[in-house]
């Protein structure tokens, strides 16, 4: 009966819904889309690569977005959902930044420079990975979620400025493709390979934020039911 | 070919490893619900109204 009402549930449609967005794009992405002329097939990775940078980056704006929230309401939901926000950013940053250095090896003919995105790329994982390293070795305690979300706030400048970093100024990555002005875009099969694949990650991405933010109001039940445990028992 | 196949691998290795630690926390979780609920029951018992 528990089953039969899981498999009901809207989360489950939506999880199987977001398995059938992957497998599509997945075929999209290597069978759909045209090969590019002159990188060939290297390109594909460019696919799994924007759409991940997508994903990290609308995720650690939900960070942002959730920390801001619980400095003004001091929300458990708000910290709970900020946790989910990073640690799944910090998951698609770490795709961004294995799949780039993968691209750029046989079209650059280097792994890595030091160019203004991947810096800045490189510093918000940097960034994201001691917030959740300071979440886990402060006690917990009413001023760790004020800390991490103060944080939090400050480390999300480095967004848009990761954002906008091959727009103001042009090195080593590619420009964009998407909302780049008159000299940017694709052909129409890329394009819509791009926009499926980027719907698949922010699923994803979406999934699991969803997934990691029930685990840590869980969490924080269940540390709130051991202290009332254990007041019962001084007492 | 090489590289595609590494990266697209990279992408669906890190999704998955990601996927398996929250269902390790989970598992541990509800271990330590249990654990509580086990502890709660037994201190019912102990001193509740048909307690020896």
């Amino acid at each position: 009966m528990a089953s039969t009402s899981s498999l009901r549930s809207p989360s489950t449609w939506v999880f199987a819904a977001t398995l059938g967005l992957l497998i599509v794009s997945l075929w999209w992405n290597l069978i759909g889309a045209p090969t590019e002329a002159t990188m060939g097939t290297i390109q594909r990775i460019f696919y799994y690569h924007v759409p991940s940078a997508a994903a990290a980056w609308t995720a650690l704006l939900l960070n942002a977005g959730a920390s801001l929230w619980y400095l003004i309401r001091r929300s458990p939901a708000a910290d709970a959902l900020a946790v989910a926000g990073a640690e799944v950013g910090l998951a698609f940053l770490t795709i961004v930044l294995i799949t780039g250095p993968i691209w750029a090896r046989p079209v650059w003919g280097v792994w890595w420079v030091w160019d203004a995105r991947l810096t800045l790329t490189l510093a918000m994982w940097v960034m994201y990975a001691s917030y959740l390293i300071l979440r886990q070795l402060t006690p917990p305690g009413s001023l760790q979620p004020r800390l991490a979300a103060a944080l939090a706030v400050f480390f999300a400048a480095d967004i848009p400025i990761d954002y906008m970093s091959i727009r103001w100024w042009r090195t080593q990555h590619p420009s964009p493709v998407l909302f780049g002005g008159p000299d940017s875009g694709l052909a129409p099969r890329m394009m819509t390979a791009l926009l499926i694949s980027m719907a698949a990650f922010l699923a994803v991405m979406g999934c699991l934020v969803w997934l990691r933010y029930r685990q840590e109001m869980a969490r924080g039940r269940l540390a709130a039911l051991r202290q009332r445990q254990l007041l019962l028992e001084e007492s | 070919m090489g590289s595609l196949i590494a990266a697209y691998t990279v992408a669906w290795g890190v999704l998955m490893l990601y996927v398996l630690t929250l269902a390790a926390r989970q598992r541990k979780l509800h271990r330590s619900l249990q654990k509580l609920e086990s502890v709660s029951a037994s201190s019912i018992t102990t001193t509740g109204p048909h307690a020896r």
